[in-house]
């Protein structure tokens, strides 16, 4: 349903930058080469797409770290793998915290490179289909009637048929009717995986009746 | 002196009171022949008067005598405590008197001086044969310098080797002035000589250690430079890998793209060549002998520079500005040298600027055409700059601000441009930053 992903390379060494672009490649990837952390930033659409970042630290004007904070101050989840000539380990320690997959250096393990990728690759697929997911999720939760959302909640706060009917004031096979619509709307089959559902997308109930709070 | 020169007036006229004496007798004699006229007729008529007066002159005669020889006693004397202690200054400053009769061709020595050169004891010698006892590639400057001093009547001073007769080399210095005849043509050439060995060795060393001084301060810069060192390398040597293993999973691959490969091969071979570029730059400035002069771009040898400092100041986030005049002539000296001088400039504008984090991080590097005979190469920081009253003191060897520091880099810098006939000397721009001039001699032009 996605594009297929792409290895981006950011290295102002141009020899550097052309021989990983061709490892890469040669590891079955694609691959997109770019001199600099501007460059990159400049050319990278405003829609994320999907794959990794792998990212020298010592760029000219704008570093490795400082473009990493420059995208997740985007919002870019693109997972980064960082590449270095000199690092030293408050550096590595920084970046990780950051949330980089992986801190290599120059020269690399051709495995230990590999590894990374595919690891970074990864998580960006499970990122990706998380956010499908609770995409889908919320366009499903759109089409309940206020009604049906009430009767959520309460059903996921655990109450009987019968408290909900008293609650809502109405009968309790009215309740029942509610419940099946949204257990269909919802796609769910068991009780257990509508509780499930409502805690992914962040539905909880305080204790007024016809109040719920997305958490 | 004045002993000499009394000695000679009366060594060749009247030499002893013998003489005075002869003379009066002579005297004597010829007055008692006018005597014996007179006598005959004054002894018979003053008898006694006669007497006296040939016992007062004898008794003047002797009173002369008596004068002249004990004046001529105490010039003797004085003479003699004058050479003696002339013999013991000769003696205790190791000095060797000679004196070259130019007419017959003849050289004098002393025996000091015969030791000093190694001319056996009673061997008479010619100018030529004189000049065979010098180290024969000094026997040609040495003769220049005498012919010289004759010719301008000035004071003749040489240094050159002696061989002595086991074939060990001895330093000498020759000092000297000619004597002219009413002509003006020279007559002779007569003066000192000393053993200079120990202080030319003295010399020596002293040279040794400032190369070697120097050296380390070299090494001290490019240990500063450390992490620009395994950088620099490290980008080939990773290009050259990641070719590679992208060229054995292309081999892998059914058929093969031997396109793809020839292009990883070129590349490779490349990167390769690049590193020993890298590698033997360094290889330059690490060496300890000093490179002959030669010709030089100044231009050409900054951007060297910026090449080497490149990941280092990517490394500190700070740029570098260069703005180079065109069509700058040719300086002459040490390439090694002066890039040491332009690394410890820019290292030092470097650390000023990292120091203050809030000033702008660039270095400007300028160079100009600095009159008719030289050219100025500047380099200008961005960082507190120096006090002014500290402008001269910074380049005094031991000044250091940093913790680590040797404080030698400015006063090395200092006489290295000195001895290309330069100075050095450092400034604050107007607009903030210290900035440190040197000026060159182009070729041709005033340098030593």
């Amino acid at each position: 349903m996605s594009a297929a992903p792409t290895v981006f390379l950011v290295d102002d060494d141009p020899s550097v930058l052309k021989s990983l672009e061709r490892l890469v490649r040669a590891m079955g990837y694609r691959a997109q080469p770019f001199g600099s952390a501007r460059e990159f930033l400049e050319s990278f659409p405003n829609a994320d797409m999907p794959g990794c970042l792998i990212l020298d630290v010592q760029l000219p004007e704008l570093s490795g770290l400082e473009l990493q904070q420059a995208l997740t101050a985007r919002n870019f989840s693109l997972p980064v793998v960082f590449l270095t000539g000199c690092g030293d380990i408050p550096m590595s320690v920084r970046a990780i915290k950051a949330g980089a997959v992986d801190f290599l250096t120059k020269p690399w393990q051709e495995d230990a490179l590999l590894s990374a990728i595919e690891q970074a690759l990864a998580k960006d697929r499970e990122a990706r289909d998380q956010r499908a997911e609770l995409d889908a999720l919320h366009e499903r939760l759109a089409t309940l009637t206020p009604r049906e959302k009430e009767v959520l909640a309460l059903v996921a706060a655990g109450q009987l048929n019968k408290q909900i009917a008293a609650a809502l004031g109405t009968c309790e096979q009215t309740v029942k009717v509610h419940r099946g619509r949204v257990m269909e709307k919802l796609r769910v089959k068991t009780l257990p995986d509508l509780v499930r559902l409502a805690e992914k997308a962040g539905i909880s109930v305080s204790p007024q009746p016809g109040n719920w709070t997305k958490v | 002196m004045n002993a000499i020169r009394a000695n000679n007036q009366f060594g060749k006229t009247v030499n002893s009171g013998t003489a005075a004496i002869i003379y009066l007798y002579a005297g004597f004699g010829l007055l008692s022949g006018l005597a014996d006229i007179l006598v005959e007729r004054a002894l018979e008529s003053y008898p006694w008067q006669c007497l006296g007066s040939i016992i007062f002159g004898g008794f003047e005669a002797v009173l002369i005598v008596a004068l002249l020889t004990r004046r001529e006693t105490s010039v003797k004397n004085r003479l003699r405590d004058s050479e003696e202690r002339m013999s013991l200054a000769v003696k205790a400053a190791g000095l060797g008197l000679w004196d070259w009769d130019i007419e017959n061709d003849l050289v004098w020595f002393t025996e000091e001086c015969r030791s000093l050169y190694g001319i056996p004891s009673h061997s008479s010698l010619t100018y030529q044969g004189f000049l065979q006892y010098l180290h024969p590639d000094d026997r040609v400057s040495t003769h220049d310098a005498i012919q010289r001093a004759l010719a301008d009547d000035t004071e003749y001073r040489c240094e050159y080797r002696v061989v002595g007769p086991d074939g060990g080399l001895r330093w000498v210095t020759a000092m000297g002035r000619g004597c002219y005849d009413e002509l003006g043509r020279p007559l002779r050439l007569r003066g000192v000589s000393m053993d200079a060995t120990s202080r030319k060795q003295a010399e020596q060393e002293a040279q040794l250690q400032r190369q070697a001084m120097a050296h380390m301060a070299r090494l001290n810069t490019l240990g500063e430079l450390s992490s620009m060192l395994a950088h620099e390398l490290n980008q080939p040597l990773a290009a050259i890998l990641g070719n590679a293993q992208a060229g054995q999973r292309f081999l892998a691959q059914t058929p093969p793209d031997l396109g793809e490969l020839r292009a990883i091969l070129d590349d490779i071979v490349e990167d390769d060549r690049r590193a020993g570029e890298v590698v033997h730059r360094l290889r330059g400035l690490c060496k300890k002998e000093q490179a002959p002069r030669q010709k030089l771009d100044i231009n050409a040898l900054i951007v060297g520079v910026a090449k080497i400092l490149r990941s280092d100041l990517i490394a500190k986030q700070m740029s570098l500005k260069l703005d180079l005049a065109e069509g700058l002539p040719e300086v002459s000296g040490d390439p090694v040298q002066l890039q040491q001088v332009l690394l410890n400039l820019m290292l030092n504008g470097m650390d000023a600027m990292l120091a203050s984090p809030h000033c702008a991080h660039y270095l400007e590097v300028s160079t100009l055409r600095a009159g008719p005979d030289g050219i100025e190469v500047a380099v200008r920081d961005h960082g507190p700059g120096i006090p002014p009253d500290r402008l001269e003191q910074v380049f005094e060897p031991f000044v250091t601000s940093k913790p680590d520091g040797l404080g030698m880099g400015l006063a090395i810098g200092r006489s290295i441009i000195l001895a290309h006939g330069g100075q050095l000397w450092a400034s604050n721009h107007p607009e903030g930053g210290a900035v440190f001039h040197f000026a060159l001699p182009i070729c041709g032009k005033g340098e030593p």
